[in-house]
Parts: C-alpha cells; structure tokens; sequence
C-alpha cells in the first residue's frame, strides 16, 4: 500500500471538507414538496362558512364577568387526571385516508405546550392527522417558555425557516403580517368553506390585514375574578349578586383580608401588561388607555385617572394585596397565594380554570362576576393566540387541514374539555359538556362577558414598546411613590413618545 | 552541476518546505478561522452596518443613516436611563467587588485551620446557578420575611422595601451581585502568592509594620492583577442582564433597566435589529473607551516587576 503524503492528506480533508459545506448549503430534505391532495370537503365540525370578523363591540354594561389569572395561572398546567370522560379519544382509523400510493408529506407545527395536558393534545393532533392521513407526517416542533418560544420562532421568520405552522400571540403575529411572513389563507379558507363566523368574537388586528386572513384564533383569553368560596363562607359573606359595585367589591376585599394570614385581594399590579392590569377598571370606569387610531395615548382622561388610583389604592392605602415581593418569593418556588388558600378574590384570566380545578382541594372555589363600575358599567378585556402558516409552506393545503385539526371544532372541543385553555371556536367554547362543565358552578361567566368585552389594544406594531414605556410610569403610582395623577401624566407623555416616533 | 545550483537548490527546497508547513498551519487552524469569520467578525460587521438600517427581521433593511443613533441620544428617555442605571451599578459593584475579593484573599493567604473549605464557601455563589442564586435573593429580600429585614428590625430599624422602591431596588441588585467575588478573590489569590517572599522579610528587616507591607509590597506587586481584575470587572459589569432579567425586569419604574436589557427589549421584544445594533455599538464604544481610560491611568500605579527602574 503506497504512504499517503501530508500534502495529499491535507488536499484529501480540504476537499471533504468543501463538498460537505457545498452540500450543507442544498436545500433540506423535508418538507417534500410533494404535492398536495386536492382540498377536500371539510367535516361539518371544521368547515363553517367563510365571512368577515366581527368588529370588537364597543364597551357596554355587560353582564357577570369573570376575569384573569395573573402570573400565578401561567406556571402550570391542569393534570390529565382532570380529564373528563372522552377527552383526548383516540383517533378513528383513517376513514378517509388517501389513497395509499399518496406521496408522502411532512407538515412541521411549533408550539409551546411542552408539558401537560397541552402537550398531550399536541400528541392527540399527531397521531389523530397521522391516523386519518397516512401520507401525512406531524412534526411537532417544541419551545419552552415563552421569551425562549419567541426567540426562536423570530430567528426562524427572518431566515425564511418557519416551520409550516406556528401559534403565536396576535400582538407578535402582527409585527410580521404585513412582511410577508404568513400565508394568506383567505382563498384556502374560501375553498374549504371554512369561514370566521364560527369563533368568537376575535380580535381582526390579530389576523387580518388588508382584508387578508394570516391565521386562525387558537387560546381566547378573557379575565376572571375568581373567589375563595370557603373563605366567603367563614366570613360570613355569600356569592356577589351581579350587581355587586367597586364598593361592595372593596367592602368583601377589607372583610376577608388579614394581614399576615391571608390577603382579601390579588391581581397584577406591579410591572405587569397594562392592558391586562387596567382595562377592566380604566374601560368600566369609561376612561381610555390609547386612541382607537393607536397614536395618542389617553391616561391623562379623568375617567381613567380615577381608576388607576382606584385599583392602585387597594394595595397602598388598603393593603388588600401581596407585595410584590411576596409574590416573586411565592413564585419562585411554585407556591401560588390563591391555590394556597391565602387570597380570597383573585383577578386572573381562563387560563387558570384548569389549575384551580386540579390543585385546589382544601376550599370552595367559584368564578364571580366582575364588579359594576360607578358607572354602572363592566367592560372586559379579551385576546387571542392563533396559528398562522409559513408563507413558504411546501404543503399549504396539508398545513391547513392540520390547523383546522388544532383550531377546529374538533380540536377546540378537546382542549376545552381538558381545560388546557379556553377554546376560540363558539361551540367548542359553550359545549357544556367540554369547556362548561361545571366546576366550577359559574364557568359560564367565562364567555358570557365575551360580547360585551374589547380585545386588549395589543395588536399594533409599537404596542410592546408602548407598553414597556407605560408600565415604567405606572409603576410609580403601583409602588405609592406618585399619585395615580402623576404617574397617568407621565404615562401619557412616554407612551405618546413612542407613538409618535 | 554548477556550484551555483547546488547551493540554489537547497535554499529553494527549505523556502517550499516553509510554504507547505506554512499553508498546513493554515490548515490546521482553519476551522476556528472559519469559525470567527462567518460567526463572529461577520456578524460584528453585519450589525454595525445594521445600525444605520431600521429592519424588523423581515425583508430589506432600510438604510436610514444616523436616524438610529440620533433616537438613541435625542428620543429615547430609556436610552439615558438605562446608561445611568448601568453606570451606577458598575461604579459601585466593580469596586466592591474588589475590595470584598481582596481582603477575603488577604485572609485565605493566611496559613489558618479549613483555608480550603473557606475558599470553597466564598467561591460557591460563583458556580451556583444565576436564576436558582436570584431566587434565593429573592427570599432575603422579602420585605416581610426576607432575613434582612429581620435583622434590621432586631436591631430597631424599620424594613426595607428591597425590591420594591426605586430607591432601594438597585443597590439590593449591587448587594446582591457583591457574593460573586469568589473568581475575583482566586485571581487576587494566585497573585498574592506569586509575590516573593523574600520582599515582605526585607520590608520587615526596614522596620515595615503591617500596613506598610501591604502598602508598599503588596499594592505594587498585586497592581498588574488588581488592573486585571478591574478591567475585567468594568467590561463584565456593564454586560450586567441576568439578575434584572430574573428578578425584577427592569423595575420597579425601570429602576433596575439595565443597558443591556434595553438592547434586549429593542431586539427581541420590539425586533427593532437596527436601533438594537445601534445601542450595541454605542455600548461597544463606551466600554471601550473605559477599558482605554483604565490601560492609561494604569500606567500611574501599576508597577511591572519586569520594567526598568525610570
């Protein structure tokens, strides 16, 4: 065997080296851009009529409202041991599965439900698409967290690597639609016959643009106010009427709360969303947040002045709340004051109806209404997640038939009834044998104030940036160091900085 | 063959031997070259032809000249308040930092029962996980029932809201950060026991009490590591993020916004790469310009044993 020179081993590794950058730059190997099967009709669950989205309403005396589980509701998840009966069914085989020589396609999803019962639905969309649709491969892509989740996706969207389709919050969705990020589903909803009607009222900003639809609703998201019944009982104190005011609301918070053994109320304040944080009362009270243009901001409205000192005085003149650094000590060890039985009225959102119904099992516990504002007024706040599909998709119409797995009455119905979330799809969200069944008693409250609710102003280009120069100011009167006067007004002033630049 | 040739030919064998062992080094390192190029000097320049663009992640970057800087330094209120709160936090951490590593070395060099279990203490906050170290801090700082306000309550003053004023929320942070001298005090270490000992026993054959030692032997043969601790410690400290980014978020009020969670935001939260390009290279430029201030003035008081008497 001749002794190979150094010279020619070096040549040899450096060729090698080059044809595997060469190939490294190929395309990748998947999704095939097999093509798809031609769009079949969609099953009556998933296939409604095309039509328009409904403009939110305007703000309006509501009926009972519910409201929204702060931090504590994003830690965990319900347990499957919550899961009622039919939950999560296995697939039926493939009933209308393609033909067999169809060729094979692979149809990547990224989300962010790595754990629980959201995950186990991510499983039941695998196999139940991979069941009816032997073809077809799911994907399912994971993130954990949410910064993590977002990080990843941004870098996918601007390397043109989006997975085929992703859940993303509309106030992030909206930073790429108008860039082409998405795939216009207008004509693949039209052929399908799958239309908007069939949802709740959603936010449009969040999914449509140009008359253009870039994804459907998947999370709905309202708040709760949700009471510690077992302590209203000891109290002496019975379930709100409807009508129950601000007053009646701080009268129970006082009568409940005991400092250094439990709180009367808790609810985000501090460095927290300001939508979520003072829509509920700034709306009810008939003042603003921002211009309905997205170019002024309106803290500086009496109307929403007088609510911000409202909510922030039951912290620093009532002291009904946790500190903050209660708060963060409790979360950063998994310890939430509600479940734990410290906080009789809890402002939160439906994301936590499946913790409270799993973990909770020393107290009573139930949804009660949002209190009438001195207005007379309740008007919620509402936002959505959707799924939206990669503009270069290979395989747009087997991404879609997935989405409307996910997004569909079907998938909906599932999620519902596994209390992952609250579904977006109407009957999915008022089916009560998934979404409303009881407990709690007045799991109703959580899409009865949806028609009367305004979708969180999130949806526009500057609205983190808006939000973060917000909170700084607002924080001032959250921590008692301004008056809710003060701090409105420099609010007004940063958020219009931001607006304007 | 001429004389001229053979020796020619010798010299021009050892120039080809030259050029191959030349272009195999080349080789060899190439993979890190590569590496630095497309991952690091790339992007480097990349992002400071970005600070002239406004680009949101997707499509063709607008060129938009010094718009960028001008909303950095004219527009931009968090700009300036995040530069204060990260000046603050380095004026204050770096030199306590040091001070802490250096008398808690000066101690460790001491021959004394459990040195190596000491050592082990004062280094463990250092390898301890930052989100799991916050989190404890988070408990300390509890206003109700963190330990320090325990303490100052037995000694008759009123607790303090660590966290939770704007007054009071950035030096909880330096305070905070202030345990993490452990790999500052192993430098400041290995340097006090590479000073020889036969300087502290002709200062003490002078008559040189104590202090004069450490004054006049071990400030001057520590300055070279303690310029090294500072310069690393100014360059670190204004890349300051994880404690704000886990414990507060830049509260209360933006308290505790440091510059680099300013990028962050910008970048991943607003995905404004060009204005965050536009911060990251302002901020390379300020931290150069301190670690220039640092190499001069250093030339007053660090002494290199090496140099030749002036």
């Amino acid at each position: 065997m001749r002794a190979i020179s150094r010279r020619e081993l070096l040549q040899t590794a450096f060729g090698f080296a080059a044809l595997s950058a060469l190939a490294a730059c190929g395309t990748p190997p998947t999704p095939t851009a097999a093509p798809t099967r031609p769009a079949e009709p969609a099953k009556a669950a998933d296939a409604p009529k095309p039509a328009e989205p409904t403009r939110p309403a305007e703000p309006t005396a509501a009926p009972a409202a519910p409201t929204k589980p702060a931090e504590p509701a994003k830690a965990a998840e319900p347990s499957l041991a919550a899961t009622p009966p039919g939950a999560l069914t296995k697939p039926a085989v493939a009933a209308a599965a393609p033909p067999k020589s169809a060729a094979p396609v692979t149809v990547k999803v990224f989300s962010n439900w790595t754990a629980g019962p959201r995950n186990e639905f991510m499983k039941w969309v695998k196999t139940t698409h991979e069941a009816e649709n032997p073809n077809v491969t799911v994907d399912l892509q994971f993130t954990a967290g949410s910064d993590p989740f977002l990080q990843r996706l941004y870098t996918e969207i601007a390397g043109n690597t989006m997975e085929d389709l992703a859940m993303m919050w509309g106030r992030d969705a909206c930073k790429f639609m108008d860039k082409g990020a998405f795939l216009d589903l207008t004509p693949i909803m039209q052929a399908n016959k799958f239309g908007w009607e069939l949802y709740l009222k959603s936010d449009p900003a969040s999914f449509i643009l140009n008359g253009k639809t870039y994804g459907l609703p998947h999370m709905y998201t309202t708040p709760l106010l949700v009471a510690n019944l077992s302590m209203f009982e000891k109290a002496g104190i019975s379930y709100p009427k409807d009508d129950w005011s601000w007053n009646d609301f701080l009268a129970v918070a006082q009568k409940l709360n005991k400092p250094g053994e439990q709180w009367g109320y808790h609810g985000p304040l501090v460095g927290y969303n300001p939508s979520e944080t003072w829509s509920a009362w700034v709306w009810g009270n008939g003042g603003e947040m921002i211009n309905e243009e997205r170019t002024k901001a309106r803290w500086d409205m009496p109307e929403t002045i007088e609510a911000v000192q409202w909510a922030v005085d039951l912290r620093n003149k009532h002291k009904l709340m946790p500190d903050q650094s209660d708060l963060k000590a409790m979360q950063g060890v998994g310890i939430d004051p509600f479940i734990g039985g410290k906080v009789g009225l809890l402002y939160a959102n439906v994301g936590g109806v499946g913790n409270w119904n799993t973990q909770i099992k020393d107290f009573k516990w139930d949804i009660v209404p949002f209190p009438l504002s001195p207005k007379g007024k309740r008007v919620l706040w509402n936002s959505q997640s959707g799924y939206y599909a990669a503009q270069n998709t290979k395989v747009p119409e087997d991404a879609f038939k997935v989405m409307t797995l996910i997004v569909g009455e079907r998938g909906m119905k599932q999620v519902g009834a596994i209390r992952a979330t609250m579904p977006s799809f109407r009957s999915a969200a008022y089916d009560t044998s998934g979404w409303l069944k009881k407990p709690p008693e007045h799991i109703n409250l959580s899409v009865d104030v949806i028609d009367s609710g305004r979708p969180q102003p999130w949806s526009f280009k500057k609205a983190q940036e808006w939000y973060d120069a917000t909170i700084k100011e607002l924080d001032f009167a959250a921590i008692g160091e301004k008056s809710a006067a003060d701090a409105c007004k420099a609010a007004t002033a940063a958020g219009d900085r931001v607006l304007q630049s | 063959m001429t004389p001229s040739r053979a020796i020619a030919s010798p010299a021009r064998g050892r120039r080809r031997l030259m050029r191959a062992e030349t272009i195999a080094g080349y080789l060899f390192i190439a993979p890190w070259i590569v590496g630095f190029v497309f991952l690091t000097l790339g992007p480097f320049v990349a992002s400071f032809a970005l600070s002239f663009t406004k680009w949101e992640l997707l499509g063709a970057a607008e060129w938009v000249g010094l718009r960028n800087y001008e909303q950095m330094f004219v527009h931009d209120p968090r700009f300036w308040l995040s530069l204060y709160n990260t000046f603050y936090y380095v004026v204050v951490h770096v030199p306590g930092t040091i001070l802490i590593a250096l008398t808690a070395s000066l101690l460790l060099n001491r021959p004394m029962p459990g040195q190596a279990l000491y050592r082990t203490c004062f280094y463990l906050p250092s390898v301890t996980s930052g989100v799991a170290t916050a989190i404890l801090w988070i408990w300390i700082f509890n206003q109700n029932y963190g330990i320090l306000n325990q303490v100052l309550r037995l000694v008759g003053l009123a607790p303090v809201p660590w966290l939770e004023s704007t007054r009071w929320a950035m030096p909880s942070l330096i305070l905070m950060s202030l345990f993490g001298f452990g790999p500052t005090m192993v430098i400041l270490l290995a340097g006090l026991q590479s000073i020889p000992k036969h300087l502290y026993e002709a200062a003490e054959v002078d008559g040189a009490n104590g202090w004069a030692r450490f004054r006049h032997v071990t400030v001057p043969m520590l300055s070279p590591t303690l310029l090294f601790v500072a310069v690393m410690g100014v360059i670190g400290s204004f890349q300051v993020f994880t404690q704000a980014f886990v414990m507060t978020g830049g509260g209360p009020a933006g308290a505790t916004l440091f510059y680099v969670l300013h990028l962050y935001d910008n970048a991943f939260k607003y995905v404004q790469m060009g204005y965050a390009s536009a911060l990251a290279w302002t901020f390379f430029v300020i931290v150069l310009a301190f670690t220039v201030l640092q190499l001069r003035i250093s030339r007053r008081w660090v002494y290199y044993e090496a140099e030749p008497p002036t």
